[in-house]
């Protein structure tokens, strides 16, 4: 039983994201979730986060494929415009469906143990 | 920079955490600029007007109109355009929560009801300078009623979390 437990963790904890595991990167990658293509100052604003951390954190993301960014102008000014890729937005689902398996095996454990486990303060069990 | 696997609670905590954020974001990102509002309130009399001062013009003012609305949502869609007109992200439509998308369609059924109903009335009943009474009606319409309604729709919060597969089910 024990064997199976620890079987099925391993396997969720490969299919976590290690990247997404940073709370800060799940936050961003879960913002633009919600967006196609979104201004830095938005995702800055939306996240509380100052200029320079938010521009390494989406260059890592960068690096690794999860997000694109476009620089332009409107009018005379620049913006940057950035986007959750395809393989971010996979690498997102993956990770919340590894997130979904670890709180519904917990669920399903709780569940099998309700039943005849019933605590009675002050007996020995 | 190894990460800890979340135990259950977090697990369920970041699910939730993680569909809130999108959902806020993409109805954030729908939210139309004020300026929009009003311009097609003002856009909308100016029709009215234009169509009883110059009654060969007809309905012409009012279908420009509409397809210049036309035009500016679907313009909305190209990150610069969007940005150029206000809006400060383009709304992934899948993300947005229910109740949003729901109230909208019902908001935009109304509207055309009552334009259509507008448009049956005023064939039937003549008064002078009809079309710029309708127009007025429209706008006030649009401005008292759906710009905060619409608003309203968009504040609402994410959807409920319902008892499905890993929706926070572990307590």
């Amino acid at each position: 039983m024990r064997g199976k437990a620890a079987e099925v963790t391993a396997a969720v904890n490969s299919a976590l994201d290690q990247t997404l595991l940073d709370p800060t990167r799940l936050h961003i990658a879960s913002l633009l979730a919600g967006t196609r293509w979104a201004e830095f100052g938005f995702v800055r604003t939306e996240l509380g986060l100052s200029d320079s951390a938010l521009s390494k954190q989406l260059t890592n993301l960068q690096k690794l494929g999860y997000v694109e960014l476009d620089k332009g102008y409107v009018g005379k000014r620049p913006r940057t415009w950035v986007n959750l890729s395809e393989s971010g937005r996979t690498a997102l689902a993956a990770h919340v469906a590894a997130l979904q398996d670890i709180a519904a095996t917990a669920a399903a454990a709780g569940a099998q143990h309700q039943p005849g486990a019933q605590h009675q303060p002050g007996k020995q069990q | 920079m190894k990460h800890d696997t979340p135990s259950p609670e977090q697990a369920a905590s970041e699910l939730a955490e993680i569909r809130d954020r999108q959902q806020r974001a993409a109805a954030k990102a729908a939210r139309k600029p004020a300026w929009l509002w009003w311009s097609i309130a003002a856009g909308t009399i100016l029709a009215g007007v234009a169509g009883d001062l110059w009654p060969p013009l007809g309905s012409a003012p009012g279908l420009v109109l509409a397809g210049l609305a036309v035009l500016l949502v679907l313009g909305s869609r190209s990150k610069r355009i969007a940005t150029a007109m206000g809006y400060r992200a383009v709304p992934d439509r899948q993300s947005m929560p229910r109740k949003a998308v729901g109230g909208k369609y019902v908001l935009l059924i109304a509207f055309l009801a009552l334009c259509l109903l507008i448009a049956v009335g005023s064939n039937a009943v003549h008064v002078p300078f009809t079309h710029t009474i309708w127009s007025v009606v429209i706008a006030a319409v649009v401005v008292l009623v759906l710009r905060p309604v619409s608003r309203s729709l968009l504040n609402t919060v994410p959807d409920e979390r319902k008892g499905g597969r890993g929706d926070g089910g572990s307590q």
